[in-house]
């Protein structure tokens, strides 16, 4: 039941282009990761570090990214990059592709897989689906969530040191990325993509 | 307490302190003399790690502590506008928080302290690229930040199912991603996995080496960073990344050999070509040095996807030596800006006229791969392993992309030497002068040096 809900959420983010729906389906889909990466062992380690990514996850990233489309008027559209045929057809491809590489000969018997992968694609596909960078900053957060999944699922008694690596990934994606839009946003309140393309020499 | 944690602790925590005091008297000297510290500390502690953690050691310290001389005697003032990190005491801590960071990427005895140590440099440099403020440099870090964000976490991916096959194969979880315990199990771990695991991190890691391509953010990255910043981008930071791929395939079993190094042979050709036709269309002095990076980048790939003894030793030599070169072409186009306020090619006329301008020619000349640079022999040993390997169309790509860097940097070197020299802005700082020039010739210097003893 809750890797239908992951899936969902992933398919609603790279289908909605809208930034509300868009955060409650992103809080959806982390609620998800994080109900099935909880720590097995309950050691005060492993509970400290899923608690700091609880924390940056669901309440410090959605409540910055409000703060910042609010103060600077930054636009709650998230543009889509292509139409909603094409929007359809990845969102397919994504979930397929997840299912299809969880079928490999090295994730055989192993439980959740396909919505790991499916994780992992549609995160990824939120960021191309999106020429806003708030999008992609939600992109971001769903790939440190999906990495998450990933090491709850393949690998769950792996050393202290891989939820340190997990947490520092997190703090990474969410805090420096923010920190970045809000100096770019004070240029560029639209916040578009396309801007990038000025770079090019 | 333990000389490495020293050693690794003190450059950030000396930039801490030194930011502390207000008198320029008194916090100059301060970051010198820590500065300083750290290689001293960096040296006492090579006996702790291994041969090749050692070479990174001694190059990571070099070149950072030149990065700092550079720092403190031209800081990237005249580029500063208005990000709202951007001030010199966080400039120079996150300096610090940068070359403890690659330490700890070399100094790792676990990928998972590697992947920690390479996604700190992010955490610091993605401020640093940014850090004048201004929109193409915000926008550069923008890039850095989500390309490598998403090649570092395929690389802790990899790095989750080689744990997942050591944990199989009936591995302490607390040691299931030490090289030394993977080597030692790796014909009891399951092959498809392991096989996944692997390429996942050298895919990974390889987007921190600009690999095409996985390359898009250095450009952008590297020609906006302050120069000295670029310097430890291009010569360092994409070492580190390469170091991180040496150590993957020092894990691979004989049988899985043949698809981590044609992946390395397939990103090293493109690299090399592709890196090489894009230098002949560049404007700006500093986006050139960055593809100059990718090229150099895709032929150490190449050595290492050649992995025989030989190749592995040229790609190691040709890391440092390429770390001295690219240091010494960066900071002495950041003495030409800071004189002349641009590095525009067409605007840079007559620079054979002025010492920093002759500095910079040294550096092409490096760069060029002519002796009696030390480019010019790890060039050669690459040339030489490839076809010992009967690598012949591998070997053809990289002659033709070697031929047509070459005639990119001489046109360069033409282009920006030659001419009527315009009226000087500023002098060049003695300091400043003296990281280019220490640098330079340690790009010669490393002709003379013994390496393989230390490969060893």
């Amino acid at each position: 039941m809750i890797d239908v809900v992951l899936i969902l959420s992933a398919t609603a983010l790279m289908l909605d282009a809208r930034l509300r729906p868009a955060l409650v389906a992103y809080l959806t889909f982390t609620g998800a990761t994080l109900w099935l990466a909880y720590p097995h062992d309950l050691s005060a380690r492993a509970v400290a570090f899923f608690l700091a990514i609880a924390v940056v996850k669901l309440i410090v990233s959605p409540l910055v990214i409000v703060a910042i489309v609010t103060r600077y008027g930054a636009p709650e559209n998230l543009r889509a990059s292509f139409n909603i045929a094409w929007r359809i057809t990845i969102a397919i491809a994504s979930v397929a592709i997840g299912v299809a590489a969880s079928k490999m000969e090295a994730f055989a018997g192993v439980p959740m897989a396909g919505a790991v992968f499916t994780a992992l694609f549609s995160s990824v596909a939120v960021v191309v689906l999106h020429r806003n960078l708030i999008a992609h900053v939600i992109g971001l957060l769903m790939l440190g969530s999906a990495i998450s999944l990933a090491g709850a699922v393949f690998a769950p008694g792996l050393s202290g040191a891989t939820e340190l690596a997990d947490t520092f990934d997190v703090v990474i994606s969410s805090l420096v990325a923010l920190s970045v839009l809000r100096s770019i946003v004070a240029y560029d309140p639209h916040l578009d993509i396309r801007s990038l393309k000025d770079l090019r020499g | 307490m333990n000389v490495l944690y020293a050693a690794l602790a003190t450059p950030t925590v000396g930039a801490i302190v030194a930011s502390i005091f207000r008198r320029r008297a008194i916090r100059l000297p301060l970051r010198l003399g820590f500065g300083a510290l750290s290689v001293a500390l960096a040296a006492l502690s090579l006996p702790q790690v291994d041969g090749l953690s050692r070479i990174f050691f001694v190059l990571i310290s070099l070149v950072s502590f030149l990065a700092l001389l550079f720092s403190v005697s031209i800081f990237p003032k005249i580029e500063l506008a208005d990000a709202h990190w951007a001030s010199r005491p966080a400039y120079f801590i996150l300096l610090g928080a940068f070359w403890s960071s690659m330490l700890l990427t070399v100094s790792a005895t676990s990928f998972t302290w590697v992947w920690i140590g390479i996604s700190a440099t992010t955490l610091a440099t993605t401020f640093l690229v940014g850090f004048s403020g201004g929109k193409t440099a915000l926008e550069a870090a923008w890039k850095y930040l989500i390309l490598c964000s998403f090649g570092i976490a395929i690389a802790l991916l990899g790095m989750l199912l080689v744990g997942r096959a050591a944990m199989g194969a009936g591995v302490d979880p607390a040691q299931a991603l030490s090289w030394t315990v993977l080597v030692a199990h790796a014909g009891a771990l399951s092959p498809s996995l392991f096989r996944i695991g692997l390429l996942l991190m050298v895919l990974g890691f390889a987007t921190k080496a600009g690999l095409v391509p996985m390359h898009a953010w250095l450009p952008d990255a590297h020609s906006k960073a302050p120069s000295p910043i670029s310097a430890l981008l291009s010569g360092l930071l994409v070492s580190c990344s390469l170091y991180a791929i040496v150590r993957v395939q020092s894990v691979a079993t004989p049988s899985l050999w043949p698809m981590l190094d044609g992946t390395l042979l397939v990103l090293g050709s493109l690299s090399v070509i592709v890196a090489s036709l894009l230098m002949l269309a560049q404007r700006d002095v500093k986006r050139f040095l960055a593809y100059s990076t990718i090229e150099h980048s895709g032929l150490v790939a190449i050595a290492l996807g050649i992995h025989t003894p030989l190749a592995t030793f040229a790609a190691v030599y040709h890391i440092v030596n390429h770390a001295f070169s690219k240091s010494s072409a960066f900071l002495s186009i950041g003495v030409v800006q800071y004189a002349r306020g641009t590095t525009e090619i067409a605007a840079l006329k007559g620079l054979w006229r002025e010492g920093r301008g002759k500095l910079f020619l040294a550096s092409l000349v490096a760069l060029a791969g002519l002796p009696p640079f030390a480019l010019f022999f790890s060039e050669m040993l690459i040339v030489i392993a490839t076809a010992v390997a009967h690598q012949w169309v591998v070997l053809s790509v990289a002659v033709i992309a070697l031929a047509i860097a070459f005639t990119a940097l001489t046109r360069l070197a033409v282009e920006t030497e030659s001419g009527v020299s315009h009226p000087e802005r500023r002098a060049s700082p003695p300091l400043a002068m003296t990281a280019v020039a220490t640098a330079a010739f340690m790009a010669l210097l490393c002709s003379f040096v013994p390496f393989t003893g230390l490969i060893k």
